[in-house]
């Protein structure tokens, strides 16, 4: 993870591994969207407290006619289209994202970020067994990286 | 305060498990109606936990109570087992018809589900979409080839615009639209698009360039961003200069109405196998609900069956708690009750009853206290009586003795209750008389008699006069006898004397008179005659005077004695040192009989004793005079006297003990022991003891004469000590007689 701040923006860079499941995958392709949640916070690294906050959705289709995987990104108009889901997965394992409009004062900040499998986006005869079945659990814990804004 | 908190955690105990229940249905209700639906519910997780924390109330609920329920079982309280059968009747009927509910409509549900999709509906919609794959393919291959052709045509060593008018050359509407020739990072070197405003190029994706400069060509139909289709073609380029490597870019669209087909058979594709796969989650989740209903069902059927068994058992356990109670005694039991069903009448019979027990039961405590307060004043009254008195039953068993009747029968206090008289007189021998006339006037039938009757307990004569009477039987009594008796032996013993004292009299009066003058007329007749007669004569008439004079002698001794008997004695008490007394008789008698041997055992005094010194003089000669001549003339005699005083419950007594080793007092004598004239001696006068008996009785004593076993004759004088306050300083001497 790399945090940089530009002006009252902030330039974060992620590397993370990303794997669906099985019960995922043959879900994405029976035409289910499955949608990713990512929960980035700013905390002030001296108490914790809660600077800023900010959700992203990432959502990932199956085109059974060109057999394509599509993603949307909240950062473009027109989703992209992978020939495989792997490339999907790479695409997201490597995040760009610009946090704007955060007034940071110079001191010590703490990012932290989780991306989960937003269950309740499931159909709705998919949400009691996705909720007692472990393999719908798609979270990652927190993961925080400390950053200084200098004057 | 205590009392409503503790009502208030009752009422919460039974209420909470009920609302708990109510949850899970509330929920299982909105699961159910929401189960299709295309919400994105973020609460079902919440509603998830709710539901297990509601169905876990209910269990720890239900297993609560089931453990008390056996708990009570264990303790075989009241009611208890009569819950718990309720308990399983209940679930044994509500269980299999909810289980076979749940089954059949589980089963109902996945058939219904599974019968949603039709399988030639499948069947279409998958050949639609091979159909649509195939067009794609075909204008795929088609595009492949036009670029291949194309890219042979590339004059690549002319340079770039000789490229670029290839590449404008070849754009038209029908494709390619667009022509881009790209380097191997992907930039573009040249390009033509038939649309003159159009932007840059697309540029391909790596997975695209890749296989394009790999595999020398990539073709594909690619979804656009706008949900259309078309198709890339990349083609690597035969190199003009060695290292120099290019790619064509052919872009070919497709047909609008094609584009909006394809489009629609992949979205109702699509919706079907998103509904077919959601069956499996589908039927999962109504399973999960149905489950939900099923235990939510069997639940509270438990808690209603134990509520409503401790409902219906509870004053019914109350009932049988208070019954209990009444059978140990406790008869003032009530039942409280809130109903006006059976079960109310059965605890309002119960209360009325146990009130009419508490009433009837003080009623009899009263007439029992009443009949035990006239038994102990009965028994009051027969215990202060003189006379004996005994009942019997008409069986002839005693059912009552009164104390007099046990000590002057001489029986162990309470050993005679129960016996019938012939037990008794087996066990008792001296009641044998009593017992025989008792039931000899009862055999006769008469309803009042009296008869003098005698027994001799001990060796002594008791003379009793016993009266019966028939007691009248009754509804509660059973009839029978009562006999009241009394020791008359004294009464008779005093008539006895006084008739005796009388004889005595008249003989000392009658006989005494003529004494003189015949003891005179023979020593005359033998004075006036001795010289006149012979010798023989004279020694006949002698021996003949001296025999009437010895007799006369004689004669007046026993006058005398019956004088002394009969004489009324004025008592001159005074304090007498009893020990000093003996030993001056005894100092007599040891002077003139050297054959009497005489040990003393006297203890000191002792002081107070009043009484008169002559008298107690006279019973010391005549006891010893007794104890003497039953050794026999010449022989050896041993006596042994002793005093010692003796504590008594109401006075102390001086006990003196006169006793030989001789044969002992003959039956006869031990029979009538102090009757006059009654002796064992050939030469006695048969008064010694009679006139013994008079000295004590006129100093308010006792004597009795024994045989002790270890052989001899005993007599025992008791002669009643003053209280501490009303003896003397000091031990006085006694009269010299």
């Amino acid at each position: 993870m790399d945090v940089r701040a530009r002006g009252t923006s902030l330039q974060v860079r992620m590397d993370q591994e990303l794997r669906l499941s099985r019960p995922a995958t043959r879900a994405v392709r029976n035409g289910v969207p499955l949608v990713l949640e990512l929960d980035v916070e700013v905390r002030d690294g001296a108490n914790l407290t809660l600077v800023a906050t900010e959700q992203q959705q990432f959502e990932i289709r199956y085109l059974p006619m060109s057999e394509h995987w599509q993603l949307e990104t909240p950062d473009r108009a027109a989703p992209r289209t992978y020939p495989r889901l792997r490339h999907v997965l790479a695409e997201l394992s490597e995040l760009r994202l610009t946090l704007d409009a955060i007034p940071l004062a110079p001191g010590d900040y703490e990012l932290r970020t989780r991306i989960r499998l937003d269950l309740a986006s499931l159909p709705a005869p998919m949400q009691l067994p996705s909720l007692v079945n472990r393999t719908w659990r798609h979270d990652s814990d927190w993961t925080q990286w400390p950053f200084r804004i200098n004057a | 305060m205590a009392l409503q908190d503790q009502r208030l955690k009752r009422a919460l105990f039974r209420v909470f498990p009920i609302l708990a229940a109510l949850v899970v249905l509330l929920v299982s209700l909105v699961l159910v109606s929401d189960v299709q639906g295309e919400g994105t519910n973020r609460t079902y997780l919440w509603v998830l936990v709710l539901t297990l924390l509601a169905l876990a109330i209910l269990g720890l609920s239900i297993v609560s109570r089931v453990a008390s329920l056996l708990r009570k079982v264990r303790r075989k309280e009241p009611g208890a087992r009569l819950a718990a059968r309720w308990v399983r009747n209940f679930l044994v009927f509500s269980l299999p018809p909810a289980l076979i509910v749940y089954f059949f409509s589980a089963y109902f549900l996945t058939r219904t589900i599974d019968n949603w999709f039709d399988v030639q509906v499948e069947e279409a919609l998958q050949d639609s979409l091979e159909l649509g794959q195939a067009f794609l393919d075909q204008r795929t291959l088609d595009a492949r080839n036009q670029s291949r052709a194309l890219a042979d045509e590339l004059p690549l060593e002319d340079g770039r615009d000789a490229v670029r008018d290839t590449l404008l050359n070849n754009v038209s509407a029908t494709g390619p639209v667009e022509l881009a020739l790209l380097n191997p990072s992907g930039s573009v070197v040249a390009t033509a698009s038939y649309d003159p405003l159009a932007d840059l190029p697309e540029l391909p994706g790596d997975y695209a360039l890749l296989q394009g400069l790999e595999r020398g060509e990539y073709a594909a139909a690619e979804p656009t961003g706008h949900g259309g289709l078309r198709v890339r073609v990349l083609q690597r380029l035969p190199a003009p200069r060695l290292g120099e490597v290019y790619l064509l870019q052919s872009i070919y669209p497709l047909p609008e109405s094609i584009t909006a087909l394809t489009g629609s058979i992949e979205a109702e594709y699509f919706r079907y196998r998103n509904v077919a796969f959601l069956r499996g989650s589908l039927k999962q989740s109504f399973i999960l609900i149905l489950t939900l209903v099923l235990l939510l069902t069997v639940l509270l059927a438990i808690l209603a069956a134990l509520s409503a068994a401790r409902r219906m058992v509870t004053p019914l356990s109350d009932l049988a708690r208070a019954t209990q109670r009444v059978a140990a005694g406790d008869l003032d039991q009530a039942v409280e009750f809130r109903t006006e069903d059976e079960v109310g009448f059965l605890a309002t019979s119960f209360n009325d009853m146990s009130r009419a027990l508490v009433s009837a039961s003080e009623a009899a405590e009263e007439g029992r206290a009443r009949l035990q307060a006239q038994g102990e004043y009965l028994e009051t009254v027969l215990g202060s009586l003189s006379a004996g008195v005994m009942t019997l039953d008409p069986g002839g068993t005693l059912v009552r003795l009164n104390t007099a009747a046990e000590s002057i029968l001489d029986l162990p206090a309470g050993l005679a209750h129960g016996q019938s008289l012939d037990e008794l007189a087996g066990s008792f021998g001296h009641v044998q008389p009593l017992a025989e006339t008792i039931g000899r006037q009862v055999r006769r039938g008469r309803r009042d008699w009296q008869e003098e009757v005698r027994l001799e307990p001990g060796g002594r004569t008791r003379v009793l006069l016993a009266r019966g009477s028939e007691l009248p039987g009754s509804d509660y009594l059973d009839g029978g006898n009562v006999v009241v008796f009394d020791d008359v032996t004294i009464l008779n013993q005093a008539q006895r004397d006084a008739a005796w004292a009388e004889v005595a009299r008249r003989l000392a009066h009658e006989v005494k008179n003529p004494l003189t003058p015949i003891r005179l007329a023979a020593e005359r007749l033998r004075m006036k005659l001795m010289d006149k007669l012979g010798a023989r004569d004279a020694d006949m008439l002698d021996r003949s005077a001296n025999t009437i004079v010895a007799q006369v002698e004689a004669l007046r001794k026993l006058v005398d004695a019956f004088g002394d008997y009969a004489r009324d004695t004025e008592l001159e008490r005074a304090p007498v040192a009893l020990d000093e007394l003996i030993r001056e008789v005894v100092h007599l008698y040891r002077q003139g009989d050297p054959t009497l041997q005489i040990e003393l055992d006297l203890c000191e005094g002792p002081v107070g004793l009043q009484a008169d010194a002559v008298q107690l003089r006279q019973l010391l000669h005549n006891l010893i005079r007794n104890a003497r001549e039953a050794a026999g003339e010449g022989e050896v005699a041993r006596l042994h006297i002793a005093t010692r005083r003796e504590t008594g419950a109401e006075t102390d007594w001086l006990v003196l003990d006169v006793r030989d080793q001789g044969p002992g007092f003959p039956e006869a004598v031990l029979a009538k022991p102090f009757e006059p004239y009654v002796t064992f001696k050939p030469s006695g006068s048969g008064l010694g003891l009679a006139i013994c008996r008079k000295i004590v009785a006129d100093h308010d004593g006792q004597i009795e004469i024994s045989n002790p076993d270890d052989g001899g004759a005993l007599a025992r004088v008791r002669l009643p000590l003053p209280e501490a306050g009303q003896r003397g300083s000091a031990v006085p001497r006694s009269r010299k007689a």
